[in-house]
């Protein structure tokens, strides 16, 4: 077998050291160092992203955060807002029902002091009326004992009751 | 039908003499350097412009070094990162070796015991070096497993050193098998072509079926002689 041929072991060690120690040189010193460089960029520039994402992400969150306790005040202040409107709505409306109460109050006193006082007047008229012709019913039975006095009285006796 | 060994003589190209030893160019030595360079000129060709998002040429040297990294971090923790440019050209020049020696007229220096056991001698040589310069003189307790009494030292020290040192062999010895086997079977299987004639064609699809398979052979070695390299690492960094 050419493999156990003792005559070039010397030689295949000598070229062996040398190539395999100049590879081991150019591999450590150029290559290596190269491929070394630009996956520690890479990672870095990774890294870097994740960061720069984590970052956003609390800034999202904070800006979430933000939002909802915005959201909780303005509703707040929205029905706060909306509590007073009521209130003062109740208030304007028992003070208009309060005047308009106050106005029918006095239209009623009106229209009843009017219909009182148009009352007596068709009582007048209606006494009058009755004593002229209880006057003029006395004369045509010439009932001379019941004068115009008397007519009078008796009218405003029948009209009190 | 020629010898299926004969793919596997080292021939001279650059006849060397230095003291008395030969360390002649040859054609082993000539797949060894392009085993380099075409590892070499890939990485430098992928490299080439390096983008945050990887192009599809980036992702290879990429996948390649999250791979081998992985590998080591698992089999030998995170403090043999430090050795990775040491696994990670182990890989490569395995992986190489044993991929371009799959090209026709083409050479496999893996298949080689010189070349893999001088690989496999560095690797221990390396791990020792670690060890001692972790542990000192606490390397030697690597011989010695925890909770064996001390009159036991004298047997079990021997059979530590002997199942240590047999860690480069046995790498050595798998891959090359591997490799020989699998060279031996594509030569064989391809010296049917011319002999069948037209019924050759079967002998070629059947080889082009078993070169599918040797690529997956050549990376899976690699990647064991790896994983081998690491665990042995890690005994080197770790406590016995």
């Amino acid at each position: 077998m050419p493999q156990l041929d003792p005559t070039w072991f010397i030689s295949q060690f000598f070229w062996l050291c040398i190539c395999f120690f100049f590879m081991l040189f150019l591999m450590s010193k150029i290559f290596i160092p190269k491929i070394k460089d630009i996956l520690e960029q890479r990672q870095r520039k990774i890294d870097d992203y994740l960061v720069k994402a984590h970052q956003i992400k609390e800034q999202a969150e904070e800006s979430l955060k933000k939002y909802n306790e915005a959201l909780v005040k303005a509703t707040a202040d929205a029905n706060e807002a909306l509590e007073n409107a009521r209130k003062e709505m109740n208030v304007y409306i028992a003070k208009k029902q309060d005047e308009l109460t106050q106005k029918l109050n006095t239209k009623l006193l009106e229209g009843e002091a009017q219909i009182k006082e148009t009352r007596e007047k068709a009582l007048k008229e209606v006494k009058n009326i009755s004593q002229d012709w209880a006057l003029d019913i006395v004369k045509k039975l010439e009932l001379t004992k019941i004068d115009a006095e008397d007519i009078k009285k008796g009218i405003e006796k029948v009209v009190n009751h | 039908m020629s010898n299926p060994m004969e793919q596997f003589n080292i021939q001279p190209i650059i006849p060397i003499k230095v003291g008395g030893y030969d360390i002649s160019f040859t054609n082993s030595s000539l797949f060894m350097v392009l085993a380099v360079v075409v590892s070499v000129l890939l990485f430098a060709i992928c490299l080439r412009k390096r983008t945050i998002v990887p192009s599809l040429s980036q992702s290879v040297p990429e996948a390649l070094y999250e791979f081998i990294s992985n590998l080591l971090k698992e089999n030998a923790g995170a403090e043999a990162l430090r050795y990775f440019s040491f696994i990670f050209t182990i890989f490569l020049f395995v992986a190489f070796g044993n991929l371009l020696g799959l090209f026709p007229y083409s050479f496999t220096f893996t298949s080689h015991v010189a070349a893999v056991g001088g690989l496999s001698l560095i690797a221990l040589l390396f791990n020792i070096c670690i060890g001692i310069k972790k542990k000192k003189w606490g390397y030697w307790r690597t011989f010695m497993p925890n909770g064996i009494p001390m009159a036991l030292a004298p047997l079990i020290m021997p059979i530590e050193m002997i199942s240590f040192l047999s860690k480069p062999f046995s790498l050595t010895v798998r891959l090359v098998a591997n490799m020989t086997v699998g060279h031996i079977m594509l030569k064989i299987i391809a010296g049917f072509v011319l002999a069948l004639g037209v019924g050759g064609v079967v002998p070629v699809l059947f080889n082009s079926c078993i070169v599918v398979f040797e690529i997956f052979i050549a990376l899976l070695q690699a990647f064991i002689y790896t994983v081998l390299s690491c665990i042995y690492l890690s005994d080197a960094i770790h406590s016995h």
